[in-house]
């Protein structure tokens, strides 16, 4: 179980985390920016109960 | 475990040109893919859209197309060959999401007038939808000398054309069901 499991805003459901994405900024600092990878990290979610897909920065 | 779910495949008609014979591929794929029990598919045309002309980007969609983009499990984006690429519009379009494709299966089939098969808007887009997080399939529909193809009415005049969808769209329904398990219940 992830520590900071995302809901489903749709049904309510426990969504699964399936990946993650790299959204590159222009920025090396700042809110949410990895200074490594060079851009904000997203996690992508999906709801096994309805389907829906969501993203949230990871944190 | 059976899913009870029929799988969402909406077929994207990736141009908005005056007499596009694109229009006939994408009626044509739409109905085969409506003969397949278990999924549900729509046509998704660009030139039908809202499309933000002075931003672009995720979260910049159309909520129609964002939304049909997010109960997707596959796509079949039917784009003709406009100087060896997809047409800019189509790209704008896709570009206008993100989230709603990681890890779901897209399948091509592309037009041209020539007699190429649209081979190169195919090479060309390969890279564009691998980055959006899509799953391309190896299967392809070549289209190519349309005009050969679908007459004017969009009847098709080639009966080959029947068997290459049949395998192109057996490959990516398997591809559309394993990734949405994979997105449903395998965690990174």
């Amino acid at each position: 179980m992830p520590e900071r499991p995302m809901i489903c805003p749709k049904c309510g459901a426990t969504m699964n985390q399936h990946g993650e994405k790299l959204v590159y900024t222009g920025e090396t600092r700042g809110p949410g920016v990895d200074p490594v990878l060079g851009g904000v990290m997203e996690e992508m979610h999906a709801c096994p109960h309805c389907g829906y897909v969501a993203s949230r920065p990871a944190g | 475990m059976a899913d009870s779910r029929p799988l969402s495949i909406p077929v994207i008609l990736g141009t908005a040109r005056k007499g596009r014979m694109s229009a006939h591929a994408a009626r044509f794929v739409l109905g085969e893919l409506q003969k397949r029990d278990g999924v549900v598919t729509e046509l998704i045309d660009v030139g039908a859209l809202s499309v933000q002309l002075d931003d672009n980007g995720q979260d910049t969609a159309d909520p129609v197309f964002s939304a049909c983009m997010n109960r997707a499990d596959a796509i079949v984006l039917v784009a003709p060959e406009y100087n060896h690429a997809m047409p800019g519009l189509l790209k704008h379009v896709l570009d206008s999401c993100l989230k709603e494709y990681v890890h779901k299966a897209a399948g091509i089939v592309a037009v041209s007038a020539g007699p190429f098969g649209g081979t190169r808007v195919i090479e060309t887009s390969l890279p564009v939808l691998r980055e959006l997080g899509l799953v391309t399939i190896f299967w392809d529909v070549n289209v190519g000398s349309v005009a050969k193809v679908f007459d004017e009415s969009g009847m098709l005049l080639d009966p080959a054309f029947v068997r290459r969808t049949e395998k192109f769209l057996g490959e990516l329904i398997w591809m559309a069901k394993t990734l949405r398990y994979g997105r449903e219940s395998i965690a990174l």
